[in-house]
Formats: C-alpha cells, structure tokens, sequence
C-alpha cells in the first residue's frame, strides 16, 4: 500500500461527511414523522455501498466495528483465530464479510468434534460470499416477517442453534429459534409491495466447507435481493467474486443452484433534481472496475471529475486548468484535492 | 444554496441509492430524500472547503471541452495525475467543473418571484366570501 496521504484523508472525510449529513438530517426525519431506524438503515445503506464500491480503503462501517466488538465479547478466546482470518481476508479482498443488515456473527463451535452445526468461519464466508446487496426490504421478506421489521441477525450459537436476532422498526428485538432443521432451504419469497414492486428475495444456502464435513451440517443462510435502481437492473450469477458497485447481484457458488427469480424491470425511479453538474450517463461508468485495456478504446472511462473553476485559461490550443475543491475518481478508486493545477493541448 | 455538483460522485451516488432503496420500500418520501441531498450538497462542499488541503497536478491532451450553463465539461486523454506521493495515469478523463465565481454570485442573490396579474384574479375572487 504505497498511498500514504490519500488512504488516510478519504476515508476520514467520507465518514466526516457521512455523520454531518446523518446528523442534519435527523431533525428532518423526526419532522417528516420518520422514525429514527429508517434515519440507521440509511446511514448503513449508505456505508455498505461506499464499502462495495471499492472506491475507497479500508472504510469499515461503524455497525462492522461494533459487530467486530460484539464478537470479541462473546467469545474471546475462538473468536481471536478466527479474527486473524477474517482481517486478513478483509483488507486485501475488501468484500464486504459483514454486512450491517444481515449480519452473521459466527461463532466457532468446537469444531473438532462432530458438532451438529458447521459453522462457517468468516474467511470461508468472505471466498462464497460477494458484494452483495442487501436492503431491509429483503431481509425483512425472506422471514417472512411483518412489514416494519427491518435487520436481521443470526447467530449460530456455540451449541449450534440457529437464533435470529431481529430488529424490527421500533427498536424492539425479537429472537427467533427456528427449528434445528440441519440444513436450510432455499426460499424464494417473492413479496409484493403496494406500489406492485416486486422485490423478489432469494435465500441461498452455502456450500458446506470444504475439510471433509459432511454435507448434513448446518449451513448460513444468506437472504440476498435483486435491486430495482435507477435504470440499472443486474442479474449476475457467478462462481467468482466479481464486484460490481451497487447494484443487484446473485452470487452462485459452484455447488448449489440459486432459485433466481427473473429480474423483473420497473419503471425507472427518477430522484435526481440536479441543475449544474449533471453529467452524461457515460459518467457512470467511471464506477465499474476497468482494469481492461483492451477494451478501453473508445467506451469507457478511466476517471472523472468534479470539481470548482478558479480559473481557465486557453492560449491557441493550449489550455491551462485551475481547479478547487474536487473529487476524483480514477481506475476506480476515490481521489481528492483542494487544488488542482493541470496543462492540456488540444 | 450549495453546488449539486457533487452528487455524481462516489459519495453522492451512494446516498441517491440509498435513498432510492428507501423510497422504493417506502420508508421515506422523494422530498425527505431531496432535502437530504440538498443537506448533503451543503456538508460536502463545505467539507471539501475546509477539511482538503492537497495539491493535484495534471497534464494530458485534451480531446473536447464544453461550456454551458456556467459548467465547464472537459475530456482529456491520457493523463498523469501527480500527487506528492503518487502518480496516476488514465487513457481518459471526464472532467466537469462549475465556474466558482460566477455562481457564487448568482447564488447569493435574492429571489423576486412574480405573479402575473391575469393569475391573481382567480386568487383573489376566492377569498372574497
């Protein structure tokens, strides 16, 4: 990691932002009547997809550093191995091993014996698992749960019970023990919203682990959500963790079928209210990793910019820039300056 | 009245998604959401503004450039971005840029809104019971 002065600022900023932004808007949501965990699944909506987009390092939502604690408490002493694996797979991959709405806090058993339950490390997790996407919505829709509750938690305690630990909207939690069925089926709930949204949920079930345990153990179980955003829709079954920002993806890992609904395409929903600024949609592209050379002729792009003009000056073809305040995004990853100063020839 | 211009970046894309995902499930209001992105506008510049201090240089050949609506477009090829601690280079760059000062200005300047006379008629003949 040779970037020292920019690994550290963005993040930094990001998160500086982030809660200023949270905070301001708090009093807004309690005006508009929206109660404060919607104001949470925001913020952790929000943070999840910075951390997916792999524009920027080492960013850990706080409900990971929480998680992180958590863990720690509950089980210090197995849980110490198993850290080690989990950093060390969460920093070079930066996949998200945890996601704050559906967390999964696995807590080794004492593996060596013929436990009822596996328990899938969380390195092992991080190899099945890909970016993937979670919304309240779809966690909420895959239990099967009343509308308003919103994240969900499961806990495969030391004994092998499967708890989930759900948060529903106004606070309250509520701890579900399912029955010991050993291994866990794949549901495809798909629920029909008002609005005739469908956000069809798809519960996939891991591949036991590899290490000769035999298939009849207990498996986690990873509800995940086919995303209707903007005019992108994304259906992506693969066996290999292929990150693609922020949108819908359906992971497959080589040993089961995923029961995926088709992706059902929406009317596109319209937020942006922008005057000054809007690029062209090619500007999206700037997201998606591009590490291709081959195919970077004539379509996509390397970076982007936003930025404020101090000065633009042109002499013949010779142009000269001085930008202020600006963000970056170049091969993928998050850049900023608060002053730019560059030449071109036209 | 804080540029929008930075909505389309990582940062911002990820909060319109967001927002969009709440709106979607219903949770929130398109205006909540756009008095967030207006809150956000506000935050970022002002972030931008006061908590960056570094020093980017760039030099490319520039393929096209556009001005409009006091925003400047620019498309440069391949560029080297140099940092103090690092070089960048990319085949190709998107550049947008607002006119700082120009907008500044524009911004900071009162609002007349003004209702034509035919309009107020209806208006009028309304309130007198």
């Amino acid at each position: 990691m040779a970037n020292s002065a920019n690994t550290n600022t963005v993040p930094k900023l990001y998160r500086s932002v982030i809660e200023d932004v949270i905070n301001d808007v708090r009093d807004i949501f309690l005006d508009d009547g929206v109660d404060e965990q919607v104001l949470m699944e925001l913020k952790t909506l929000w943070e999840n997809k910075l951390m997916q987009s792999r524009a920027v390092d080492g960013f850990h939502s706080e409900e990971q550093q929480l998680l992180l604690q958590v863990q720690q408490q509950h089980q210090p002493q197995q849980q110490q191995h198993h850290h080690h694996h989990h950093h060390q797979q969460a920093q070079p991959q930066q996949t998200v091993p945890q996601q704050a709405q559906t967390q999964q806090v696995l807590i080794p058993a004492s593996q060596q014996a013929a436990a009822p339950q596996v328990i899938v490390p969380d390195s092992k997790l991080i190899q099945h698992m890909n970016a993937s996407n979670m919304s309240a919505a779809a966690t909420a829709a895959t239990l099967a749960l009343p509308a308003g509750v919103t994240p969900v938690q499961q806990i495969l305690t030391n004994s092998g019970q499967l708890l989930q630990v759900v948060r529903a909207a106004n606070g309250a939690q509520y701890i579900f023990q399912p029955q010991q069925s050993v291994v866990l089926q794949q549901q495809v709930i798909p629920q029909m919203q008002p609005g005739g949204v469908q956000a069809p949920v798809i519960q996939q079930v891991l591949a036991p682990l590899p290490g000769g345990i035999s298939p009849q153990t207990g498996v986690i179980i990873q509800p995940q959500q086919i995303l209707f955003t903007g005019n992108k829709t994304q259906v992506i079954p693969t066996t290999v963790a292929t990150p693609t920002p922020a949108q819908a993806q359906i992971t497959a890992t080589g040993q089961q079928q995923p029961q995926a609904q088709p992706a059902q395409q929406q009317a596109p929903l319209v937020l942006q209210v922008d005057g000054t600024g809007d690029t062209s949609s090619e500007e999206d592209e700037d997201e998606e990793e591009d590490y291709d050379d081959d195919e970077e002729e004539d379509k996509e792009k390397d970076g982007a910019e936003d930025g404020q003009v101090e000065e633009i000056h042109r002499s013949k073809n010779k142009w000269k820039f001085h930008l202020k305040d600006g963000i970056m995004n170049l091969n993928g990853r998050d850049y900023i300056f608060s002053k730019a100063i560059g030449d071109a020839e036209w | 009245m804080a540029y929008q211009l930075y909505r389309n970046t990582t940062l911002g894309n990820s909060l319109q998604e967001s927002l969009d995902e709440l709106i979607q499930s219903q949770q929130i209001t398109p205006q909540l959401a756009l008095q967030v992105l207006l809150q956000f506008d506000k935050a970022i510049n002002s972030a931008l503004a006061q908590r960056v201090r570094n020093r980017v240089n760039f030099r490319g050949s520039l393929n096209t450039y556009r001005f409009c609506d006091n925003v400047w477009t620019f498309v440069l090829n391949d560029v080297e971005f140099r940092e103090v601690t690092e070089l960048i280079k990319v085949d190709k760059v998107k550049i947008v840029a607002c006119d700082g000062k120009m907008d500044e200005k524009i911004a900071n300047q009162p609002y007349l809104l003004a209702v034509a006379p035919e309009e107020l008629a209806p208006l009028t003949a309304q309130c007198s019971n």
